[in-house]
């Protein structure tokens, strides 16, 4: 018996030590150059940002929703957009961020509105795109992963390690437009800027009204708020830009939304409602603004923005207001 | 739960090491484990199922006992009787009635009158063909006085219920199988490592060949529009798919039990290179065909034996008439089992029937006679599959037709990794003709060279699994 389970051992140890060489050490240039490469440069600008930065964070719809020049411009505060995508997950989306924030920092959340939703888990705990994330782009997030989401992205690492081993022999160049070099120096999703939309975007469907809410979000937003309170920062939660149409019909699950947040002291910045966007403004989803739609939403947030204390807070403290300019200047 | 999934290597990890490792190898315990081990896997699937097979062992269990405890010997053949009636009839009602009702439908709406009977919605309990055929096989042998009913009913459930043959065989006989449970099993390294070497060979030739050459089949056979050499293509590898799918769960399931100490029917003796049909049923689906020949065939051919060689014939197509509608409710698997039992008619008439041709294992490549007598046999089984698949009658017709349609080459594309495994798998298969299955290497004595193919296997398989394009893990033969 023994022999027989040393020997499978073996053959386990001969298949497995391999594998998990490509899983964690072979290069993956394809998931580099996409989306989740975006995340390295994301990270730069979050270690380079000095305390007191407005850091904006959500899925697709904050990484395209932005011009974050102009946010600078107005607030005169340094502003950093470190969304990429929300097929992160909530849970890594704020994961990510935690270890960057600094006192006097304004942490902004701008998620879908299907984030908090209980139809699926993949909008909170993430998805396929998350395992190049862990395995090559961002490998210390892996310390973060738990078992909801290991299972989640389990199915999803061994077609990875293939995907891996298949880019050492065959080229594979990433030609998608959701690339990493689709974003400019302040981390503002720009490629699309002067793509113009070829098909029409359908909006989604009426609530039925037995729709609810994911029970896991809110406590996990509650103890990221008293995280980020613990460290000397601020947090709040802008509501997402999204489809007027779209709203209208989802007006019932918007509206479950915004109380629980409001119930748990968490309540949206401003009204849901400023936030609709006509179909003009929108590129290739609901929840995706084009470049004009972008300038919208920003000068909405700007004006919600400057509502909150703690942005009250920084435009009246001379030393950051200093820092900022020097830093311009810079 | 499927051989080749997640749950079911988790669930045998625990298994064997419940079995030979943490539990004592005591006879009662072992036996207690084998059946809570496999009505767990069978209930898996659905636990209304586990009820049924219950019933049904402990239904059989009763019957054994008193066909052997009753002395007279017309009345031991009327209980048999009953047994077999109420086995047959609950098969025929899980399997057959909605096919009798829809075929009742057609004769009412042929002969001019509406049909307002409505097929029901029964559930077909899984591999019930193959554990009904192995209660019948006991009671007909305890009837006959070939077998003592079993005492322990733990032993019996365990019998009908031995997980690794419980979904698509082999049909284990009652002579084979509880005589191995009646004794405690104690482990044997030769035989565990064979056989896992054979469940190696099992899961290529089922996520390699079978997996892939199904994509093949499904787009030859999945528009009508196709025609020419495709669906001959297509035919082909349904032939491939359907061993290398078969056996390759008979090797999984021989794997497995050697594993637990047991040794159950082989099921498959490389049927492609048979020299005639009557050598490609002693080959193909062994443990079936022997059931057949045991209780159809012999006592068909003992009842027409005053016929000559037409009673021959009529046994035989009886035979195979029942064998075709053992795999389905369908007309199409009636035309499939007529045609092989067509098959043999030359055979008979020849006197060939029982003669047995097996090429010398020490023979590197057959002769051409010895080539041209597996050709034929194997184009004629593959032939005869196009109905086997078919969904009708009239859509194997079709497909008949389509075949010699003109533009004989259009839509062809051959697919070369796909014929490297397919011709791998019979290559290596041929080589080792003699040998209990296509991975029994361990006579090789170079260590590296027999680790790197085992090596290179799990890799090849792994590589499927994961990117495969065709993912499709169920068993053809777990419908049945």
């Amino acid at each position: 018996m023994k022999k027989l389970l040393v020997k499978i051992s073996i053959l386990i140890g001969i298949v497995a030590v391999p594998l998990l060489l490509c899983l964690f050490f072979l290069p993956d240039p394809k998931s580099r150059k996409g989306l989740d490469g975006a995340l390295i440069d994301k990270h730069i600008l979050l270690e380079k940002s000095k305390p007191a930065t407005i850091i904006l964070i959500g899925g697709s719809n904050a990484g395209m929703g932005f011009k974050t020049q102009i946010m600078k411009d107005s607030l005169k505060l340094p502003v950093i957009n470190a969304a990429v995508s929300g097929w992160f997950g909530l849970k890594f989306i704020i994961n990510d961020v935690k270890t960057y924030i600094k006192k006097n920092d304004l942490i902004v959340l701008c998620v879908p509105y299907t984030s908090f939703e209980n139809t699926t888990d993949n909008d909170f705990i993430g998805n396929s795109l998350l395992v190049p994330v862990l395995f090559d782009v961002s490998p210390k997030a892996i310390i973060n992963l738990d078992y909801p989401e290991f299972k989640r992205i389990a199915p999803f690492i061994a077609p990875y390690i293939l995907a891996k081993i298949k880019q050492v022999f065959i080229k594979d160049e990433f030609d998608g437009l959701y690339r990493r070099d689709g974003f400019n120096q302040d981390g503002d999703f720009t490629a699309h800027y002067s793509l113009i939309r070829t098909l029409k975007l359908k909006p989604q469907p009426k609530c039925l009204g037995s729709e609810g809410l994911n029970s896991k979000v809110i406590p996990f937003l509650v103890n990221f708020k008293q995280y980020v309170i613990a460290k000397g920062a601020t947090f709040v939660i802008l509501p997402p830009s999204i489809q007027s149409a779209s709203f209208n019909n989802q007006v019932f699950i918007i509206n479950k939304i915004d109380s629980a947040l409001k119930v748990n002291n968490l309540a949206f910045i401003s009204p849901t409602l400023r936030y609709k966007f006509e179909d003009r403004y929108l590129y290739d989803f609901i929840y995706h603004l084009n470049s004009e739609g972008a300038e919208l939403n920003t000068r909405l947030a700007i004006t919600d923005l400057l509502k909150v204390k703690a942005v009250k807070k920084m435009k009246s403290d001379d030393t950051i207001q200093r820092q900022f300019h020097i830093h311009r200047v810079q | 739960m499927l051989f080749n999934s997640i749950p079911f290597l988790l669930f045998f990890s625990i298994f064997f090491i419940l079995y030979w490792i943490l539990l004592p190898e005591n006879l009662r315990i072992q036996n207690l484990l084998i059946l809570g081990g496999s009505y767990v896997f069978y209930c898996w699937f659905s636990w209304k199922l586990g009820l049924i097979i219950l019933s049904y062992s402990i239904i059989a269990f009763y019957f054994g006992f008193y066909i052997h405890k009753t002395p007279d010997l017309k009345l031991k053949t009327r209980i048999l009787h009953i047994g077999v009636i109420f086995y047959v009839m609950s098969l025929a009602y899980f399997k057959y009635l909605n096919f009798f009702i829809s075929s009742l439908n057609s004769a009412v709406q042929f002969s001019g009158h509406t049909p307002n009977l409505h097929t029901l919605n029964i559930i077909l309990p899984l591999g019930i063909s193959f554990f009904t055929f192995r209660i019948l096989s006991y009671l007909f042998d305890i009837r006959n006085g070939k077998l003592e009913p079993a005492t322990d009913l733990v032993i019996f459930l365990s019998y009908v219920a031995f997980f690794p043959s419980l979904v698509a065989g082999p049909i284990d006989k009652p002579q084979l199988l509880i005589p191995q449970l009646q004794k405690s099993r104690v482990f044997s390294y030769v035989k565990a490592a064979d056989g896992l070497r054979q469940i190696l060979w099992g899961l290529f030739k089922k996520i390699v060949v079978a997996n892939n050459a199904a994509g093949v089949v499904d787009f030859a056979f999945g528009s009508n529009r196709l025609h020419g050499f495709v669906l001959i293509y297509g035919a082909f590898f349904y032939a491939i798919e359907i061993y290398a799918d078969f056996s390759g769960y008979s090797d999984m399931a021989l794997g497995i039990a050697k594993l637990l100490g047991f040794q159950i029917t082989v099921n498959f003796n490389n049927p492609y290179f048979s020299q005639n049909i009557a050598d490609f049923w002693r080959r193909w689906h062994i443990s079936l065909t022997s059931w057949l020949t045991e209780y159809i065939f012999t006592p068909a051919s003992i009842a027409f034996r005053d016929l000559g060689k037409a009673g021959s014939i009529m046994a035989i197509l009886i035979t195979f008439l029942v064998s075709g509608l053992w795999h389905g409710a369908n007309w199409t698997f009636v035309a499939w089992g007529l045609l092989h039992g067509c098959y043999f008619i030359p055979l008979i008439l020849m006197g060939k029937m029982n003669k047995k041709k097996s090429i010398d294992p020490a023979q590197f490549l057959p002769s051409l006679r010895e080539a041209i007598n597996m050709m034929a046999t194997f184009v004629l089984v593959m032939f005869t599959l196009i109905m086997f698949k078919a969904d009708s009658i009239k859509s194997a017709a079709n497909t008949y037709i389509n075949i010699f349609r003109i533009y004989p080459f259009s839509d062809f594309k051959v697919d070369i990794p796909l014929l490297i495994y397919t011709l791998s798998m019979l290559a290596i298969e041929w080589f080792h003709r003699d040998r209990n299955h296509g991975l029994d290497i361990a006579r090789i004595n170079n260590m590296t060279f027999r680790w790197t193919i085992y090596v290179g296997f799990v890799f090849l398989i792994l590589f499927f699994i994961v990117g495969g394009e065709h993912k499709n893990n169920a068993f053809i033969y777990m419908k049945f």
